[in-house]
């Protein structure tokens, strides 16, 4: 046998021993992520005398039984919209998010068709900007924003008024994501294929509707998406600016923490209700989400 | 001579016909600005609106003690709201807190993020891996804090059942008491717990972004590697490893920016607390503007913050995104 042969087959072992490890491995971080969503889902199907229910300490066998031995009950989700109302905190959750969203998209892949052109001089100072207005921690921008919107009489407790508070403030993070993500679209699309329209006689503007925009239209939905998301996720500016009038899902699943009591059932099953929807999105965007998450940085 | 100005500029004014007088006015200030800048415009006045203006409102207010009471009036103190804040020992134990919240939640994301990346990359079920691992990402942050605080609690959280059944828990609550091997490396029992939430919900991120810097090595470099002989081990130190640097430093600006950003998780999982062992700076932040309502020293400490993020980033943005062009064409 010659040397390299052997090299290769110890290469060979090695390859076999690190592949078992690999699927450990693997199997350790798939219960690490799932184990939590799964006890969140239970135990918002649980009475609380279950849910409150877990083994000795070092009883690895009883856990299994402690977990999935109950008898299901969905009177957790029936209290949240019976009695907490729910689901009128659901509606403006859609709607803060989805108006915040599609403006912030809107308005972006104009901004990041007119950025991914190269046509404007200083746009890589424009784009940091731009991004930089994404940079800025929650709560310092939070205290400023207040008092303008206060100003602006968006404040008083009402439905309507808090409601566009809450999508201006949305938009101050959707809106530098949007152009930043769909940025990087825009600038994968040949230069040649509007020039060719504008040949065709085309204006700056049909070209931009008619040729390039809809070679677009994945990306765009993929950042209306990631938006939904972000938007639909937040908690620090709806609980300030959206309190009284316009609660969201988030916000009315913290008032389920009083100081007097933690009603556990009910948070497990609001989160689960929050969360369902934006895993089912994520999935859909799973293709756009490297790129989505880096502000385009990394594109898969 | 002809000079190469846009002929919309040119077109001359017949200044006694009203309606083309306007159709010229149209034309010029169409033409004052390019096409990509009209685009931009709704932008850049959106953006301006909702950033330049607080920013120097928050400049503006760092420098007064503002009225508590309406009717009063705001005092103009110069610069001692940031003088102050060197005496302020909630501030310092917010600084060194934040610090210590970048090392541990970057270096755990980064280096099982890494790792994962790795297993998921060469394991058979490579997307349905990716979909499970990419649920946490997309739980709202306060869903993951009552989600952990229930599982951290002490009668019925299974977290808490598995730290002490494990033995990596010493005491009767997650709070304190952890294996005094474990000290040194954190600052407290308490900050770790808040920091595996972040774990918790972001190393898939990092995992992400990984993968997709491991699907971009080039395959004759690895088919090198193996056809020399070289061991899985070596040829990801000597190949896979040199491709994704960019990647990496990607990931981390990612995680940085976030970490700053969002306080939602501690404001559910401890609000600070235990006596201040979680009070990292942007949550003490929240609680001088929003606890006890001195705007004039919540501009201040937000104007730092603010500042210290911009400069770190933009340092950071720069280092990446010079990068990209070279060893990142994912």
């Amino acid at each position: 046998m010659s040397r390299a042969e052997l090299v290769s087959k110890s290469a060979k072992r090695e390859r076999t021993i690190l592949q078992t490890l690999a699927y450990i491995g693997l199997g350790i971080f798939f219960l690490w992520t799932t184990l939590p969503l799964l006890v969140m889902v239970l135990s918002s199907m649980k009475q609380m005398r279950d849910a409150f229910e877990i083994p000795a300490v070092g009883d690895w066998s009883g856990a299994f039984m402690k977990m999935f031995d109950f008898t299901p009950t969905l009177v957790h989700y029936h209290d949240l919209f019976v009695e907490k109302g729910f689901s009128t905190y659901i509606v403006n959750s859609v709607v803060a998010a989805t108006t915040a969203s599609v403006i912030s998209v809107f308005l972006g892949a104009l901004a990041a068709y007119g950025l991914s052109r190269g046509r404007i001089k200083g746009d890589k100072h424009l784009s940091f900007w731009i991004l930089s207005s994404r940079m800025a921690p929650v709560v310092a921008v939070m205290v400023p924003l207040y008092a303008i919107f206060a100003g602006m009489g968006l404040l008083e407790p009402d439905r309507t008024r808090n409601m566009v508070a809450l999508i201006l403030a949305y938009t101050t993070f959707d809106l530098p994501f949007a152009v930043w993500f769909l940025r990087t679209f825009f600038e994968d699309i040949p230069l040649g294929v509007e020039e060719a329209a504008k040949l065709d006689g085309c204006s700056n503007l049909q070209a931009f509707v008619k040729v390039v925009l809809p070679l677009a239209v994945p990306g765009i939905a993929a950042a209306l998406i990631l938006c939904l998301v972000f938007s639909w996720n937040d908690y620090m500016f709806a609980s300030i600016f959206g309190q009284q009038g316009a609660k969201t899902l988030p916000v009315a699943t913290a008032e389920l923490h009083s100081t007097v009591s933690i009603q556990w059932g009910r948070i497990m099953a609001s989160g689960t209700i929050l969360i369902t929807p934006m895993i089912f999105l994520g999935v859909l965007v799973k293709k756009y989400m490297v790129q989505g998450m880096t502000s385009g940085a990394v594109r898969d | 001579m002809t000079y190469p100005i846009d002929e919309t500029i040119q077109t001359p004014l017949p200044a006694d016909q009203g309606a083309s007088w306007f159709k010229g006015l149209f034309a010029r200030i169409k033409g004052a600005l390019s096409f990509d800048l009209w685009l931009m415009m709704p932008t850049i006045i959106v953006l301006a609106i909702i950033t330049i203006y607080p920013f120097f409102w928050m400049l503006v207010m760092s420098f007064k003690e503002v009225a508590m009471d309406p009717g009063q009036e705001d005092i103009w103190i110069g610069l001692y709201n940031y003088i102050r804040l060197f005496d302020d020992e909630s501030f310092l134990n917010g600084v060194k807190l934040l610090i210590w919240y970048f090392f541990l939640c970057l270096s755990i994301e980064m280096f099982l993020g890494l790792g994962v990346a790795i297993l998921v990359n060469k394991a058979k079920f490579e997307n349905f891996f990716t979909i499970i691992f990419i649920m946490p990402m997309m739980v709202a942050p306060i869903v993951v804090g009552y989600l952990f605080r229930f599982l951290y609690n002490v009668s019925f959280g299974w977290g808490f059942w598995f730290l002490k059944s494990s033995g990596l828990i010493a005491g009767d609550t997650i709070l304190a008491n952890a294996q005094p091997w474990l000290l040194p490396f954190m600052p407290s029992m308490a900050f770790m717990a808040v920091v595996m939430a972040d774990v918790w919900e972001w190393t898939p991120l990092i995992m992400l972004i990984v993968l997709a810097g491991l699907k971009a090595v080039p395959q004759d470099q690895l088919e090198a590697a193996r056809v020399d002989g070289a061991g899985p081990i070596r040829t990801f130190f000597e190949v896979t490893l040199p491709n994704i640097k960019g990647v990496l430093l990607i990931a981390l600006v990612v995680r940085f920016m976030d970490n700053v950003r969002m306080i939602d998780l501690i404001y559910v999982l401890t609000k600070g607390g235990p006596a201040d062992t979680t009070k990292i700076l942007p949550f003490y932040l929240y609680n001088v503007s929003f606890k006890y309502f001195e705007f004039g020293r919540g501009a201040a400490i937000g104007f730092i913050l603010l500042v210290f993020t911009i400069i770190v980033s933009m340092f950071l943005v720069n280092v990446v995104f010079k990068k990209k062009e070279t060893t990142n064409n994912v």
